[in-house]
């Protein structure tokens, strides 16, 4: 132990006066480097692999009403709202490549989409209102916005005017995290607010993150024609989201996995 | 990361005590015990909804209602997917208000009859015995079970 700890300093440490985290770091060595990197190559091509079996193979699979009979006895008795169903999909991709993202429009949504809008001409901020936008507003919101006076985790998406663009940039870095900054790119500057909400309101963004996608996709006393229809427009907008995908290596989706919040995991077809 | 397995079984999580190690024999276990917890699979022709109603704390005999609902109540559900049932946990702060609380089973017929079972200082295991006497349950064919083979 001793030895090792002196390696890298050329100093006796004693752990009675110094601390662990204040050792020098043991430096690896070019084989050991090329070991690690042998290793987590063969973890994505073992992750690959898996994700390549139909999920029939899984020893957890099960068809999509039969699953949500069991889901629903796991959530006997529970209030409406928190028995929710989730969906969460693998996605094995290279590293660096752009996280997968796009919308989904639910054959039965669980809630409408939360849009925020800014906007600095008072009359348009009403239509949006009207429209079915959560809140609308120009300058002051943005000054609320940087006071951090604002629940942003409320809201799924967010749009502006071409003439707030300049105005949003002192809280780019408030939405930005969360997805919620307009950009031209992603088609969320637009000049008629209305006609945008009207379009999306029924759309619910997704993204990856952490190699997966995960989201809400009904509660138990929906009906299983209505899940199941959710399930199917999730796999589409995901499939289409693979397709127009840019990246060198293809995308693949793995396992998917239904789940509730008090119910086991169940892998089914995609 | 510490697998359970590598755990002493002592030293393990109460509720996966009695559940094997391995994660995935573990879920097989578990949706076992859903569709099929000892004594609970029955048909309820005659009834339309069970309302059971206890107190969110255990004191005061509201143990049993509460595994009822846990464990029994999970597998009746499985089995009659038309039955309404309902839970209500009453959040009683004083010790007069805990001690006044009742824990019961409200059981609706489908011609509209109501009936009830007392369940205060009662194991599950009665509450559901008592259950499937007062309500003529009909126990369910083993092909009906379906059981995921380890």
């Amino acid at each position: 132990m001793l030895k090792s700890t002196a390696r890298g300093s050329g100093l006796f440490r004693l752990f009675a006066t110094s601390r662990v985290l204040a050792a020098p770091k043991v430096k690896k060595t070019p084989e050991q480097l090329r070991a690690l990197q042998k290793r987590a190559e063969k973890r994505e091509a073992v992750a690959a692999r898996n994700a390549r079996r139909p999920a029939v193979e899984n020893p957890l699979y099960m068809p999509v009403p039969t699953a949500l009979r069991y889901l629903r006895a796991a959530e006997v008795g529970r209030p409406t709202n928190e028995a929710v169903i989730t969906l969460q999909v693998r996605v094995v991709s290279r590293k660096g490549d752009a996280p997968l993202q796009g919308s989904i429009k639910f054959a039965r949504p669980l809630t409408d989409t939360q849009i925020l809008v800014f906007a600095s001409d008072e009359a348009m901020q009403q239509t949006a209102l009207a429209a079915g936008a959560r809140m609308a507003g120009g300058k002051e919101l943005v000054d609320k916005i940087a006071a951090g006076e604002i629940d942003l985790s409320a809201f799924d998406r967010a749009i502006a005017t071409p003439d707030m663009v300049a105005a949003l940039r002192p809280v780019a870095r408030n939405l930005g995290p969360k997805g919620l900054m307009p950009a031209p790119k992603r088609g969320t500057v637009v000049e008629d607010v209305t006609k945008y909400i009207e379009d999306n309101i029924s759309l619910q963004p997704f993204r990856q993150r952490n190699d997966h996608i995960a989201l809400k996709i009904g509660r138990c006393d929906f009906s299983d024609e209505d899940l199941l229809k959710n399930v199917i427009a999730v796999s589409e907008a995901v499939k289409a989201a693979v397709a127009a995908a840019q990246s060198k290596s293809p995308t693949i989706l793995g396992q998917t996995v239904l789940s509730t919040t008090h119910g086991p995991g169940i892998v089914i077809d995609f | 990361m510490t697998r359970a397995s590598q755990l002493p079984k002592a030293a393990r999580a109460l509720f996966l005590r009695d559940l094997p190690a391995s994660r995935l024999t573990r879920q097989r276990e578990n949706l076992n015990l859903i569709a099929n917890y000892k004594d609970s699979a029955y048909k309820f022709p005659q009834v339309s909804k069970l309302h059971l109603v206890f107190k969110s704390h255990n004191a005061y005999g509201h143990m049993g209602a509460k595994q009822f609902w846990k464990w029994n109540l999970r597998t009746i559900c499985f089995h009659n997917p038309d039955v309404n049932i309902e839970v209500t946990r009453v959040k009683c702060p004083t010790k007069e208000e805990q001690l006044k609380c009742p824990s019961v089973l409200k059981v609706v017929y489908a011609d509209g009859r109501e009936k009830k079972i007392d369940c205060k200082y009662k194991h599950s295991d009665d509450i559901m015995k008592e259950l499937v006497e007062l309500t003529q349950a009909v126990k369910c064919q083993e092909d009906e079970i379906p059981v995921l083979k380890q």
